[in-house]
């Protein structure tokens, strides 16, 4: 370990968690319907790096075009827009 | 912030804040829980739904223990906490892959009493040491071709949608290159597990058409007298695919022959050269050449070793792993030994210092790259390795001469072998001088018992590379996932009298249609599932 950070054990000594390792961290994870357009802010994110992903939820049959959303990030800010299924979006910073 | 909790490390990445929520390990599932689609057609394809129960929205990680394409495709909310995953993958096999679901931590109770936890302003929490934080080992995007299916037979059976699904198979299975290739991340993980969410999606559509005249009277001299009809049969097959990732190997060869200067003696003009690959192999095709001064610098200092000097061979560890292929990902060979004739040529495998071998196809039955083959002597055989682990060479530095007969005097022939860490690739390095026994072309022979020239390094201007073998890489590709087919038919007349048309004919179209959406970056994350086990 470095001489700096945070290590957690739990009760039987076991590290949980250790400031060593990087880790991503879940800014948001949030439904968006299909067809819409939503735009977030998080401060945190301001000038770190972010990392952004989708899941679509629900799905129509397969037999159909499912296009995903496309999202944006404007300095602290998440827009999601242009998707027609309805879509888990997970936003990731570190 | 103004009050709250942050943890940074010392590139000022976040570790845990009050402001987000890390994601925490909440269930492993071993088997799905339920098989939706199962064919081994089309390459083979496989749709499982696992049943994961989490009370907010889950992040699936999961394990891909094939060498097929694997992916997220979507997620359904069943009840309250009760989530299904449906996750696809290419190929035969029947092994399944585990998920790990992660989720922030009010998915999910703990019952130990010594930890630490972390909220957020709105009283939830955010970060809870009891429960196991996702460790992401490195995160990627990755982005899918265009195309999974460049070219195919269009004749399927244009009656009722008739053709078998056999047939169907390979007019509609994903071509076996129509990958794209990412650097391996993560690398360090125990038990790689990954998100990954299909988004790309693709469709390949072929058309038939048949169309018959049918005489139930007379048949005269190609047309019909009497009562006939004429019918027209359409169908078009189609076939949807979803973007996937996979652990693959990209080929680096077996013979690629990149530019390089070979200036042992000063001589510094460069011969490029084109790798072209098919179905059938690659090959090289020599562009011309190009001075770009590019000094090689001979390796002369490094271990010295002698031994035998006549139909001898040295024996010696590698100081990485030196991966020798054949043309096909499995007869591939990480060695961390190679073996250096006095004789001049290289084994793998074994080591030989026969000179009946020099050119033999069969003896000794190991792969063998053949550069620098004469019955020779040996004088001195140098080692040097540079560089930092994983960007080092080793370089083994032969000099003797190119009669086995002499025995004193300068060494008359020198070349260099040079391996290197990073990209897995050998040089082949001569002093551009007229030796003897030299042919001008060197066969490469394949692995173990393999009597297949794999390819040939070629001799001018005496600067070559080889670099056999595979890199590994991270590869999105595509996934069949549904398929099916829509047909019309028209009984398109009826007629009483003379028709002078009869016959028929047949023709079709691939591909009749074709689209890709969702080509976006999307992203891939990795961590070790064996922290969660």
């Amino acid at each position: 370990m470095s001489t700096q950070g945070i290590r957690l054990y739990d009760a039987s000594g076991n590290v949980t968690y250790d400031s060593d390792t990087v880790t991503w961290n879940q800014v948001d994870f949030f439904l968006v319907s299909r067809d819409s357009t939503v735009s977030k802010d998080y401060l945190i994110i301001s000038g770190r790096e972010v990392i952004t992903s989708q899941i679509f939820v629900n799905a129509p049959p397969s037999d159909r075009k499912a296009i995903a959303f496309d999202i944006t990030r404007n300095n602290y800010t998440i827009t999601v827009s242009g998707g027609n299924v309805d879509a888990l979006i997970l936003v990731l910073m570190r | 912030m103004s009050y709250g909790f942050l943890a940074t490390n010392n590139n000022n990445q976040v570790l845990v804040s009050s402001d987000t929520r890390n994601l925490h390990f909440i269930q492993k599932l071993t088997t799905p829980f339920a098989v939706d689609l199962s064919s081994d057609y089309f390459g083979g394809i496989r749709k499982w739904r696992y049943r994961a129960t989490v009370k907010t929205a889950p992040m699936p990680f999961f394990t891909m223990p094939t060498s097929d394409f694997y992916g997220v495709t979507q997620i359904t909310q069943i009840d309250a906490n009760t989530w299904d995953i449906e996750v696809v993958r290419s190929g035969t096999s029947t092994t399944v892959p585990e998920l790990y679901i992660f989720a922030d931590p009010r998915g999910v109770d703990a019952t130990e009493a010594y930890g630490m936890i972390v909220y957020n302003e709105d009283g939830t929490k955010s970060f809870d040491s009891r429960l196991r934080p996702l460790v992401a080992f490195g995160a990627s995007t990755v982005n899918h071709p265009s195309v999974p299916k460049a070219t195919s037979n269009y004749v399927l059976s244009a009656k009722y949608c008739e053709a078998s699904i056999d047939s169907r198979s390979g007019v509609f299975q994903p071509d076996a290159n129509a990958f794209n290739s990412y650097p391996i991340i993560g690398a360090a993980a125990v038990k790689p597990m990954y998100f990954f969410a299909s988004l790309a999606q693709s469709e390949r559509e072929s058309f038939s058409y048949q169309s018959e005249d049918d005489c139930d009277g007379v048949d005269a001299y190609g047309g019909c007298i009497g009562f006939g009809r004429d019918y027209q049969w359409w169908s078009w097959y189609w076939c949807f695919y979803r973007g996937g990732i996979r652990i693959g190997y990209d080929q680096i060869g077996p013979i690629e022959v990149t530019t390089h200067s070979s200036s042992i003696l000063g001589l510094t003009q460069t011969a490029n050269y084109q790798t072209y690959c098919d179905d059938n192999g690659c090959s090289e095709q020599f562009t011309g050449y190009t001075n770009n001064y590019t000094t090689y610098t001979p390796v002369e200092n490094g271990s010295t070793f002698f031994g035998t000097s006549d139909d001898g061979y040295w024996s010696l560890a590698t100081p990485f792993a030196i991966w020798c292929g054949n043309n096909d990902n499995t007869a591939a060979i990480s060695t961390n030994v190679i073996n250096i004739s006095t004789n001049g040529y290289v084994t793998f495998g074994s080591g030989n210092g026969s000179a009946t071998y020099i050119v033999s196809a069969v003896n000794p039955s190991y792969f063998k790259v053949m550069f620098g083959g004469g019955d020779r002597r040996a004088i001195a055989l140098y080692v040097t390795v540079q560089g930092s682990a994983p960007n080092r060479t080793v370089t083994y530095r032969y000099e003797g001469y190119k009669n086995y007969n002499n025995t004193t005097g300068p060494a008359d022939i020198k070349f260099e072998i040079r391996c290197y860490e990073n990209n897995r690739s050998i040089d082949f390095i001569d002093d551009g001088t007229n030796w003897s026994g030299w042919t001008g072309i060197t066969p490469v022979y394949g692995a173990a018992s393999s009597t297949t020239q794999i390819g040939t390094l070629q001799s001018t201007p005496f600067n070559l590379r080889i670099a056999p073998g595979y890199v590994k890489k991270m590869q999105a590709g595509w996934i069949p996932h549904t398929f099916g087919c829509n047909w019309k038919y028209e009984k398109d007349s009826s007629f009483i009298g003379i028709d002078t048309g009869g016959g028929g004919s047949t023709g079709g179209s691939w591909p009749y249609s074709n689209e890709t959406i969702n080509l976006i970056n999307n992203a891939v994350i990795i961590g070790d599932a064996s922290y969660y086990d």
